[in-house]
């Protein structure tokens, strides 16, 4: 299983969807709330070009938002 | 065959699966998500009994309301409702279908884009729909909110702590008295009425925009953000051609929650109900639950 982290702000409903689907697929992931750390903010930014939250980074690949059929792609049931 | 599925579970369908199941119905509930637009917003100060809840947290306790009646729920888009032998056929988009004498459609309304060059391609990387969700990614920026209704200057709120400065653009200013007094005198406020968006312009990321102002003179404004609020558009695809629509898209009901084809309910934003608010989505979704169940009943 590759290092999953997510990036979240505390008030996106998206980011709560997302971190409900990782937990009930026992996906453990590190969150990176930017709304507290304006560091990791322009990190997501620089990153991934990405002005938008939910964002998983899980073994290289990028997911932006919750994309249900790519989440489920990369962690299967 | 079941009796009542109800799609979407924002304030409309929720409420409507609760009557639904006190009155002894055993209702399914589909939706792609447990609240709907209502999770959207920051601060609900017009739904009685709450004088001031995140949307999300009071649809957390719909949620919970629905769950104690043991409703059955299933995650997952609903893509269509066709009439059938007998009833109605309700199919995901994963292709499977429920089959129910009655249906009540709840689906709500979504983000209606601005239509413009620039903002598909920038979407996520200067465009937002979610002020709620981005704000903090536009920390010291410059960014714009198009719209002049109670969203857009919601939006305002949620920027003006976070951004260098909040440019407003709205052909006219429709929100609610108390959300103007709060967010107009704001100095890093600058309204922009009677300004149209005519284009969104980048290299890889947002940099700004081209409107007209109301003598149709060419704007242009550097900002970093954009985020639309320019109203919605009701998810009435989902029921076939033959169910009456207005010319908003708006499936039309009568004051039973009952459209031209009986055992097919619409609640909430998706109808023409008047007054797109949570009080209002629940009161018509209560009223579609007992209406159904009268069909079920009676015919």
């Amino acid at each position: 299983m590759p290092e999953v982290t997510v990036y979240t702000t505390p008030t996106c409903p998206w980011c709560n969807r997302l971190k409900d689907f990782l937990r009930a697929r026992g996906v453990a992931f590190a969150e990176v709330d930017v709304s507290r750390d304006p560091a990791a903010a322009r990190r997501l930014v620089e990153l991934t070009g990405e002005r938008s939250v939910p964002v998983t980074i899980a073994g290289g690949r990028t997911i932006v938002g919750f994309d249900r059929e790519e989440l489920e792609r990369l962690f299967p049931a | 065959m079941l009796d009542l599925v109800i799609v979407g579970a924002g304030p409309a369908g929720m409420t409507a699966a609760l009557y639904a199941a006190r009155k002894g119905l055993r209702p399914l509930v589909a939706s792609e998500d447990l609240g709907g637009q209502a999770n959207w917003s920051s601060r609900v100060e017009n739904y009685m009994g709450f004088k001031d809840i995140r949307g999300s947290e009071l649809m957390e306790r719909f949620a919970e309301q629905v769950k104690a009646q043991g409703v059955a729920y299933e995650e997952g888009r609903v893509a269509r409702v066709e009439r059938r032998e007998g009833g109605f056929g309700v199919r995901t988009a994963d292709g499977r279908e429920r089959l129910a004498r009655a249906v009540i459609v709840a689906t709500g309304k979504r983000p209606r884009p601005l239509g413009v060059p620039g903002e598909a391609e920038f979407l996520g990387r200067g465009v937002s729909y979610c002020a709620l969700c981005d704000a903090p990614l536009y920390r010291g920026a410059a960014v714009a909110v198009i719209g002049g209704g109670n969203a857009g200057l919601q939006a305002c709120y949620d920027l003006l702590g976070i951004a260098r400065e909040v440019h407003l653009l709205t052909d006219r200013l429709t929100a609610d008295d108390a959300l103007r007094r709060r967010i107009l005198g704001d100095p890093k406020l600058s309204l922009h009425e009677g300004w149209t968006v005519r284009a969104i312009h980048g290299n890889g990321a947002v940099s700004g925009l081209v409107a007209v102002d109301g003598e149709g003179k060419e704007k242009e404004l550097a900002v970093e953000g954009i985020f639309v609020e320019i109203g919605l558009l009701p998810n009435g695809e989902v029921v076939e051609e033959a169910v009456a629509r207005n010319a908003a898209g708006e499936i039309v009901v009568d004051c039973a929650c009952r459209t031209n084809v009986p055992g097919l309910f619409a609640a909430g934003d998706v109808s023409t109900a008047c007054g797109k608010q949570i009080v209002i989505a629940a009161g018509e979704g209560a009223k579609a639950a007992l209406a159904a169940a009268d069909y079920l009943a009676f015919g």
